[in-house]
């Protein structure tokens, strides 16, 4: 499967989560993600889902003029994107351990029929 | 870094290919996502160096139109079915622990979960609705009418045999319904469920008064205390007459089955001097019994009931005192109302009733 479809599943969650410490701008949280090793997250990716999220009341937006380059629109959790956020960590964590118990059950069944 | 023509038209250029390649998304969103584009692309085109195109950081703006296509609808929900999970999110805690308990409940008892309970209810159900359709029907439109009751009721074993037909095609015309109602829409199953119940809510009205009837002609002859419920009804005391119209004294009733009627109430007695057969050996102590002569005192009042006038009557009485009961009229009734042959002896031996006479 490819790694960027498999991230197209989680882009709320990483979005809000690049948001929940600190506010951003659209290219900077781009970066954001990038420095995190989110290499594959496309800018289109990025901004959709940023307009997706505000339009479901999950951010808010506020302009902030910038020294070196336009004005600037800054997205923000709001407390509705909080508790979205809350309740796809809980989710994924969810996924991800029955994920990591189901891959040791494999990986223990195969190493056991190695021995045997 | 400064803005230029060249950065601006590019950004133009691309924005407008973009949306071209976004025509068919709906309106609200393509305008949303094409409004804040501009601004979106322009914070990119910072990071360009001048002459670079924007194509050469985010691709064609075909791809670009793709990716944002498949990022940017999202689903939804209509403002009912927002509504409806926000309630179901404030009532989850104790819906949660309320479904929790009746499982357990269910569960121990070894029918499973609450749900899986109720879904083997359902024909139960189905055949209760039927019968109360059909009850409601039959009560309405044949007992409600005068010449249908009478044809009904005057061909006995046929009239019956009509009845349960009705009840079974209605019983029958539920469970096809229960069954049809399980394939269509939610909403119309809603709407077959409150039909049931609107329908249980009309037969409760329309047989409230069977319990009411219950009640009524059970309760004034199970007991003592019943006898506040006769009061409410009027019947504070009784006077029995025989058929000369003279008054009798130190009377018991008793109903078919030989069981004494508490009639009246010992507590009405406006002077105080209550006949109260409970009370009895207290009342011939302090009070003078003006019946003492002419009556012999109750074997057992517990087994024969109350004696009758409750309250004591001070004046010997042919019932002309009484302003409610004039002479002339008790001495027809007791002829009528009472077969028995001996009406004047002393009430002695009428606490052994005759079981026949009920015959």
């Amino acid at each position: 499967m490819d790694r960027s479809q498999l991230l197209k599943g989680l882009l709320d969650i990483i979005v809000l989560r690049v948001l929940e410490t600190e506010d951003g701008y659209g290219y900077q949280i781009l970066r954001r993600l990038r420095a995190a090793g989110f290499d594959e997250l496309g800018d289109a990716s990025v901004y959709g889902t940023l307009r997706r999220l505000y339009r479901a009341g999950y951010l808010s937006t506020y302009v902030q003029p910038s020294e070196s380059g336009p004005h600037r629109k800054y997205y923000a959790l709001t407390e509705a994107g909080r508790k979205y956020l809350h309740q796809m960590r809980e989710a994924w964590e969810d996924v991800s351990a029955k994920m990591r118990a189901l891959f040791d059950i494999a990986e223990n069944g195969t190493a056991e029929k190695g021995r045997a | 870094m400064t803005d230029t023509p060249q950065k601006n038209t590019d950004i133009a250029d691309y924005r407008i290919a973009v949306e071209r390649h976004l025509a068919d998304l709906p309106a609200s969103i393509r305008e949303d996502l094409l409004n804040g584009l501009e601004e979106h692309l322009a914070e990119v085109s910072a990071d360009l160096k001048p002459g670079v195109p924007l194509s050469h950081l985010l691709g064609s703006p075909e791809a670009y139109a793709r990716e944002l296509r498949e990022t940017a609808e999202f689903p939804r929900e209509n403002a009912g079915d927002r509504f409806r999970r926000s309630m179901w999110r404030m009532a989850d805690p104790s819906f949660a622990w309320a479904r929790g308990t009746a499982d357990k409940f269910t569960g121990s008892a070894g029918v499973g979960e609450v749900g899986e309970f109720g879904r083997t209810l359902r024909p139960a159900w189905w055949v209760l609705r039927g019968f109360i359709a059909a009850a409601v029907v039959t009560h309405i439109f044949i007992f409600g009418n005068d010449s249908l009751r009478e044809a009904v009721l005057s061909t006995g074993f046929f009239g019956l045999l009509f009845i349960v037909a009705i009840a079974l095609a209605f019983v029958w015309l539920s469970l096809r319904l229960g069954v049809r109602a399980q394939e269509w829409s939610r909403r119309s199953r809603r709407l077959v469920a409150a039909s049931g119940i609107a329908l249980v809510a009309v037969g409760m009205l329309t047989f409230s008064w069977v319990a009411d009837g219950f009640v009524y002609y059970r309760e004034p002859v199970v007991g003592y205390s019943t006898a506040h419920d006769v009061v409410d009804e009027g019947v504070s005391d009784v006077y029995v007459y025989d058929e000369n119209g003279e008054l009798l004294t130190g009377v018991y009733l008793f109903d078919q089955h030989g069981n004494p009627l508490y009639l009246g109430d010992p507590w009405s007695c406006d002077d105080g001097r209550v006949n109260n057969p409970f009370e009895q050996e207290e009342q011939e102590s302090a009070v003078p019994d003006p019946f003492a002569a002419t009556t012999e005192p109750p074997l057992d009042e517990g087994r024969y009931g109350y004696r009758y006038p409750l309250c004591p009557v001070v004046e010997e009485s042919t019932g002309a005192d009484d302003p409610e009961q004039p002479a002339s009229e008790p001495s027809e009734e007791p002829a009528d109302a009472d077969p028995s042959d001996e009406p004047t002896e002393t009430p002695s031996r009428t606490p052994t009733p005759d079981p026949s006479a009920a015959d």
